[in-house]
């Protein structure tokens, strides 16, 4: 599975499939290789790059959907065997957050919306809660609405393994069909967007990268 | 086996490009810093940047 904070796993292979061609056109170039020659190992290379990130791109957005079935069933499943723990669960819930002030109600959903999570008794309270914002004609309770979606309408995405899944699909999302990696790049008012760049733009600054530190040439892989 | 790997063999004669989760502590060191210096996202700039779904739904 993806980790937290890791590049999607296709960009990962990729950049390390760009990386040792790098390290292959260098030392070719290094033994005296032609230059037509190495130009022409260099657009098969890239051609074969390009090709593993569209199938791993298939592949990793297969995987993804596959997991998150098995997240949904296994969500579906435990709802079941554990309905009348639950039912039990949120009428205990609606009497509680009932007694609660219009302060306290909103900061419960709230620390229901930030942790999410695959506990069915979690999304039962948080609709409960909602219901109770309502039902109050609390002003706040569009904005509730719309933090809670998530952890009421799919639950099982809103889990540690389920947001990473989210973020995973989401970078693949936003490069597909390019031949792309997703980059941070600095826009003109300072901030920093993420915006694909091309495989062969990459590779250029890959082989700059190369030149710049020669001793990543020998380095163990 | 992938195409890379199939290339790399057949015009270099060389060992396949291991899985990232196989990858040497020293290999893994320094493809980490390529993506910093290269400016690769991770996958928290998406969360720094606001929820998925609702990105999704804007776009």
């Amino acid at each position: 599975m993806a980790r937290s904070g890791a590049r999607s796993i296709p960009a990962r292979r990729a950049l390390g499939s760009l990386e040792r061609l790098a390290q292959e056109l260098h030392g070719l170039r290094e033994r005296g290789g032609a230059a037509d020659a190495i130009e022409r190992l260099r657009e098969r290379g890239l051609e074969a790059i390009r090709e593993d990130l569209r199938s791993d791109t298939a592949a990793e957005t297969a995987r993804i959907q596959t997991r998150f079935g098995e997240l949904e069933h296994g969500y579906r499943k435990e709802s079941r065997e554990r309905s009348a723990e639950l039912r039990d669960a949120r009428d205990r819930a609606s009497l509680r957050l009932a007694a609660l002030s219009d302060n306290a109600l909103e900061a419960r959903l709230s620390s229901l919306a930030e942790r999410g999570g695959a506990d069915p008794a979690q999304a039962d309270e948080a609709l409960v809660g909602l219901a109770e914002l309502r039902r109050r004609g609390d002003p706040a309770f569009d904005v509730f609405a719309k933090r809670v979606a998530p952890l009421i309408d799919r639950p099982w995405a809103t889990s540690e393994e389920g947001r990473a899944l989210e973020r995973e699909a989401d970078m693949i999302a936003r490069t597909r069909g390019q031949d792309s990696i997703l980059v941070e790049a600095p826009t003109a008012n300072g901030t920093v967007a993420l915006t694909p760049l091309g495989l062969d733009s990459l590779f250029e600054q890959v082989e700059a990268e190369a030149a710049r530190a020669p001793e990543a040439n020998h380095a163990t892989v | 086996m992938r195409r890379f790997d199939n290339f790399l063999k057949l015009a270099f004669g060389a060992e396949p490009v291991p899985e990232p989760e196989a990858l040497a502590d020293s290999t893994t060191i320094r493809l980490e810093r390529l993506e910093h210096s290269l400016g690769i996202a991770p996958a928290d700039a998406l969360a720094a940047q606001g929820d998925p779904l609702e990105a999704k739904n804007d776009g």
